[in-house]
């Protein structure tokens, strides 16, 4: 075909563009790649591995909508409860409390990248860090005195961001539930403006125990703007019976009503990342990280956010994918649940922010990202991923769709 | 780049592997997007623009999650980041946005280059990419692109005619 409107470029032309092309290209700055992940060692079958994140993502979504549905941090007592903020200085301040009838060890985890200064840990009560109370390693625990009960705090204090903690609180008879998980980086926009949530004592999020068989694993997150996110796996069908039938019809989008804006994590400055930390998220005018966080289990996973554009209009979109490194990820058998790191840009002038959790487990490489977004703190989309490179789709679509794959499993009523 | 090393994704013989050589495969694709990497970034910025990066990380990603032995991992990423690139443009209509050039590059005449490039029709920036920048011939990129060699000369054409525009007002 030879087209009509210009004419034909002579050699002279072409060599030009080639260098023209090739100068433009050489002049592009490329940063290292990122680290590969491991080759995965599944030892499940693809479509059983599949099978089982499409249920974690249903129970994800599921157990989210349930949960801004009844909206319990606005209910009854807590058996946990959790504030989180701080002041807008170099440091943040985070304060959990874990509230009886809990006993036990809890565990403090970095799930942040090598190098974030996680925080000095201060525990009132004679719980004391070790080292000082400065960057705990991973899995560091500590057990708190015996008549520890009621509003016993464990305070989270620092600077630096993706740190995370997990309260892995242990019962009386060995049963172990993820009692609450919280960013340390979450910086509240002013002194004492913490975010208070509380979830309902003996609800089925609120604290599940962990049987023999695994049968339950919880984990909260607490982001900044006091939304929760749990993650269900496990769960029997007269479980999933009961959170199926007192299920809302709630979007996620209108779970929002944020009273934090999320920290603005991508700025540089007192509050945001330092600076060799920001090269290594990669933090561009455009949302696009990839954070190579630590697990609890010393292993590495990667979060892999990307800008992209939505349909809707959106203009900034924040698509998560998990790509888990190892070759097998945390271990169901151990009670683990890790939520990984938070991300937020606002060098493009607006401010978008992504949040990551995951759970996973049964020994074997099994993986379920979820993701909360934010534009300029209102939340816009929430967005699960439960394999690198699948298209992710809206929350909304996902309820509605992994929905109907739990109900199919279910019996009827 | 000599013509044994553009072996388009269906042309390559591609076998599905036991478990037992996955790690194989994995390391000879990892080789090749190490060594590789840069010249994929590169390729994928004229492209994809400032998205380039993610487009080659989730092409890495993607053939990486694949059991398959491919007998040249290079052009095989290539080629997956190709058509992730592809891909992405299909679903985003907007020119892309520009890649973070590094402040003090020496090239004044780069940004008007790259301001003239994400403003080509995708095909042609895709075109482009692969003949001046991969230095493919018309019937490796139309084996590529699956289009015909009529209509990559024309998108060709088209993207060295606005270009010259370019090299003219330089």
């Amino acid at each position: 075909m030879t087209p009509l409107d210009a004419s034909p470029p002579d050699d002279v032309d072409v060599a030009a563009v080639a260098r023209m092309v090739e100068r433009a290209a050489a002049a592009v700055a490329v940063g290292p790649p990122m680290p590969l992940p491991q080759a995965l060692s599944p030892t499940i079958d693809r479509p059983s591995r599949r099978r089982l994140l499409v249920v974690l993502a249903a129970a994800a979504a599921i157990a989210t909508a349930v949960l801004f549905a009844n909206r319990p941090w606005d209910q009854g007592s807590a058996a946990i409860q959790v504030a989180t903020g701080g002041s807008p200085s170099d440091s943040s301040t985070t304060t959990g409390v874990l509230g009886a009838p809990w006993l036990g060890s809890a565990r403090v985890v970095d799930a942040g990248m090598e190098g974030v200064n996680l925080p000095a840990i201060s525990l009132p009560e004679d719980m004391v860090a070790p080292s000082g109370g400065l960057s705990p390693p991973l899995g560091w625990s500590f057990t708190p005195p015996s008549d520890w009960a009621g509003a016993s705090k464990v305070s989270v204090t620092g600077s630096g961001s993706g740190g995370l903690v997990l309260g892995f609180v242990e019962s009386e008879d060995g049963r172990r539930s993820v009692a609450m998980s919280y960013s340390v980086s979450s910086v509240g926009p002013e002194p004492g403006a913490d975010a208070l949530v509380q979830a309902r004592d003996g609800t089925p999020w609120t604290v599940r125990s962990l049987d023999a068989d695994g049968a339950a694993v919880v984990a909260i997150s607490l982001p900044l703007d006091g939304n929760l996110i749990l993650l269900f796996t496990g769960l029997t069908r007269e479980e999933w019976q009961t959170i199926l039938s007192s299920s809302a019809s709630s979007s996620v989008g209108n779970l929002t009503e944020s009273g934090d804006t999320p920290a603005a994590l991508g700025q540089s400055g007192p509050n945001g990342l330092p600076a060799d930390l920001r090269d290594r998220w990669r933090v561009t005018p455009n949302v696009n990280k990839r954070l190579v966080v630590g697990g609890p289990d010393g292993r590495t996973y990667e979060v892999h956010v990307t800008s992209g554009t939505a349909p809707e209009g959106i203009e900034q979109r924040v698509t998560a994918a998990s790509q888990l490194v190892g070759d097998a990820a945390l271990d169901l058998k151990s009670r683990q649940a890790v939520v990984l790191d938070s991300a937020c840009d606002s060098t493009s002038g607006t401010e978008v922010c992504g949040r990551l959790t995951q759970i996973s487990g049964d020994g074997h490489a099994i993986s379920g990202a979820f993701l909360s977004a934010w534009r300029d703190g209102t939340r816009v989309d929430v967005e699960v991923q439960i394999e690198p490179s699948s298209t992710p789709i809206g929350a909304e679509a996902l309820m509605d769709e992994m929905g109907e794959v739990i109900k199919g499993i279910l019996p009827e009523k | 780049m000599n013509d044994d090393e553009v072996i388009p994704l269906r042309r390559q013989r591609v076998a599905d592997v036991s478990r037992a050589d996955d790690d194989a495969v994995t390391e000879g694709l990892d080789q090749a997007f190490s060594n590789g990497y840069d010249r994929l970034v590169r390729m994928a910025s004229i492209i994809v623009g400032a998205d380039a990066e993610d487009a080659v990380m989730d092409a890495m990603l993607r053939v990486r999650s694949r059991s398959r032995r491919v007998e040249n991992p290079a052009a095989y990423l290539r080629m997956a980041v190709l058509n992730e690139c592809r891909s992405r443009y299909r679903r985003n209509a907007r020119p892309p946005r520009l890649m973070r050039l590094p402040s003090g590059h020496g090239e004044p005449d780069v940004d008007v280059i790259w301001n003239v490039v994400v403003k080509l029709p995708p095909d042609q920036r895709a075109v482009i990419a692969l003949r001046f920048y991969e230095d493919l011939t018309v019937p490796q990129i139309a084996e590529l692109l699956d289009m015909p060699q009529g209509t990559v000369k024309s998108h060709l054409h088209r993207a060295i005619g606005s270009l010259r525009t370019t090299i003219g007002e330089d």
